[in-house]
């Protein structure tokens, strides 16, 4: 703008100096930088003792903290597309590149890489928290104990029982640790666990060290039906020691977004996919709360779907029962 | 941190991608007897563990696995924290714009630089065959909002109390005396809050990470759970160079990620379950009901820090 009597007669320069106005009323400093012509004007504006300085500023609020000034004041408005992000070469390529990098500067063995690779695409998955749930579905008892870890628990591998000093808010961890290594021993199942004897020592694994496992249907505490849907709505947590390595949609923002504020529209939206809209309305007829689990601590969540009705649920045919397990209901997103 | 990903309850991203992605499957058990990588594309799961190894060894010491087996004292400043916050560290519009992994290779490359264990140059400048990692204006918008966030108030504990010098870079050092370093269990705070208390989640505006969501912010709740407090403990490794083995305890032993992310500190606060009523979040008009069922209710379950937290 050039000079004030011509900012009046052009609107665009009005619409600018009435939106600075505004934001200076509302005291919003970062904002009214923002719309400034010259970014960083505002500090050295109050660092000058400018007139403006005494009533805070000539775009806002005093700036308190010296250290705010240089942050979110870059112009983002019609005329000025600042701060696109450089091109880089596809991501595909520097990821490959970290790697070499990472492996050059021997930060990381090249045998630790494979390992990795190898835990995660072949020692981890869904098969994990499927044979859970299946043992939960045919064992009362087992399936109480994961709901209330601190009550007291003696399974057919622990005849004696677990002692007080083992039982709290995550001991789930451990009795699906000790479960899998019965079963693997009794050859119930067709994985075998753990292949190279676990990570970590008794926990189930990198992000499985403190787990809670929640229960849909009905509860008996409560007389309520529940559903159950686990989210980490900022980054993407995940019980990857039960389910392996998270789908594309679960790190999704689309799903961060949405699975607070409407958890029933995503059950449809994945019913829709599924094909089992008819099904999933029927549940969601009967359901009397429906409880988002948001994974911001390390603490994971596992869910225990509702068995399909009419399936038999016998001891002895774990095995028959994974096959009706999906990931996608472990995690509450689907019915099965 | 307060940023561009904090999109819960978001409208407009559109549907959820990918709903139908095949469960992973290594062995033949699956009906067609074949392998399902859990990686849409092969680099991704380059990715996975460049991210897994890397933070293992960062808490268990380089190189990892050590070559003659020896433990080696893991480096102070780095844990996942910082991870986590080292991916809000950028402009608000670019990180709305940025995929999920591109995030993560962001937040590993600044992490490298500030540990000293790759050079600015090695990261923005491309090596032989090898394209750049990084661009250096990333870097230094990253660095800048650690700055910023070295110096900011964490909620119970104010602003830090001073300053220590690690690797050549300056730390902040935060002190409560409800929630002192503890070097045993005994030193732990006890919790202060029962279950059944009914709480309000402390305002704050964040520079640094937190894990207290705009979402949640002045909202009331009721303390469900209480998941204890422990410091972990480590065993033997379970073979040569590997990690040493946590010894289990049924009670949470990870540190405050607010002060965690800052680097130097690993301070226990007490943890809890709180559930919120969505209508205390999104008004009782807005709560997501079906027509054929309006009384159905809906809550958000959140683990939320003691000193997030003040008593009704």
């Amino acid at each position: 703008m050039s000079d004030n009597t011509d900012s009046k007669e052009n609107p665009q320069d009005e619409a600018v100096e009435s939106r600075r106005s505004f934001l200076k009323q509302a005291g919003v400093a970062g904002l009214g930088v923002g719309t400034a012509s010259v970014a960083g004007l505002a500090g050295v504006a109050v660092s000058s003792g400018d007139a403006d300085a005494a009533e805070g500023g000539p775009y806002g609020a005093p700036v308190s903290d010296p250290s705010r000034e240089n942050l979110g004041g870059a112009p983002i408005y019609d005329r000025q597309g600042a701060f696109e992000q450089p091109i880089l070469k596809p991501l595909k390529n520097r990821v490959l590149a970290l790697e070499k990098l990472l492996v050059d500067k021997k930060i990381i063995a090249q045998q630790t890489m494979d390992f990795a690779v190898q835990y995660y695409s072949e020692q981890v998955g869904p098969y994990i928290g499927k044979a859970i749930v299946a043992r939960a579905w045919v064992d009362p008892s087992f399936k109480n104990a994961l709901l209330n870890p601190e009550h007291e628990y003696a399974p057919v591998w622990k005849p004696d029982g677990y002692p007080a000093s083992q039982r709290g808010p995550f001991s789930a961890t451990l009795y699906m640790k000790d479960y899998l290594d019965y079963a693997a021993g009794k050859d119930q199942l067709t994985f075998q666990w753990p292949p190279q004897g676990g990570l970590l020592g008794t926990t189930v694994g990198p992000e499985g060290e403190f787990v809670r496992v929640v229960a849909n249907g009905n509860e008996p505490t409560t007389g309520k039906v529940i559903h159950n849907m686990v989210v980490c709505t900022l980054c993407s947590c995940y019980p990857q020691a039960l389910l392996g390595v998270q789908p594309e949609w679960y790190k999704s923002r689309q799903y961060r977004a949405r699975s607070v504020s409407a958890p029933r529209g995503v059950l449809l939206e994945f019913a829709e996919s599924n094909g089992n809209q008819a099904q999933v309305q029927a549940y969601l007829r009967r359901v009397d709360e429906v409880r988002v689990w948001d994974s911001n601590s390390e603490v994971r969540f596992l869910v225990i779907p509702e068995a399909p009705a009419g399936v038999p649920l016998v001891p002895g045919t774990e095995k028959e029962l994974v096959k009706l397990i999906t990931r996608n209901g472990m995690i509450g997103s689907q019915i099965i | 941190m307060d940023g561009a990903q904090h999109v819960q309850g978001y409208i407009g991203y559109g549907p959820i991608p990918n709903k139908q992605q095949q469960e992973p499957v290594y062995t033949g058990v699956n009906p067609q007897g074949k392998r399902v990588s859990p990686w849409p594309e092969k680099w991704e799961g380059t990715f996975t563990p460049c991210y897994a190894a890397t933070a293992t060894a960062f808490e268990t010491g380089f190189p990892f696995p050590s070559p003659n087996g020896s433990p080696i004292k893991p480096p102070q400043n780095n844990n996942l924290d910082m991870a986590r916050w080292g991916r809000e560290t950028m402009q608000p519009r670019n990180y709305s714009n940025t995929s999920y992994f591109e995030l993560w290779l962001r937040s590993i490359a600044r992490w490298l630089q500030r540990g000293g264990w790759a050079t600015t140059k090695e990261l923005t400048r491309s090596r032989g065959s090898h394209p750049a990692i990084i661009d250096e204006e990333s870097l230094n918008t990253a660095a800048q909002v650690e700055e910023m966030g070295k110096t900011e108030a964490v909620l119970g504990f104010g602003k830090p109390k001073d300053y220590s010098t690690f690797g050549g870079v300056l730390y902040p050092i935060y002190e409560s005396p409800e929630y002192p370093e503890a070097k045993t269990d005994a030193e732990l705070p006890q919790p202060k809050f029962n279950v059944g208390d009914k709480v309000r989640a402390r305002l704050q505006h964040s520079a640094s990470h937190t894990r207290e969501y705009l979402l949640y912010r002045g909202r009331v709740g009721e303390i469900v759970a209480y998941y204890g407090l422990a410091l972990a403990k480590y065993g033997p490794p379970v073979g040569p160079g590997q990690p040493p083995q946590i010894v289990f305890q049924p009670m949470y032993q990870k540190p405050y990620p607010d002060v965690n992310c800052k680097g130097l500190q690993d301070i226990l606060v007490p943890l809890y379950s709180v559930k919120f009523d969505a209508k205390d979040i999104f008004g009782i008009e807005f709560v997501e009901r079906l027509p054929s069922n309006e009384t159905s209710e809906t809550a958000i379950y959140a683990d939320m820090w003691e000193a997030y937290l003040e008593l009704l």
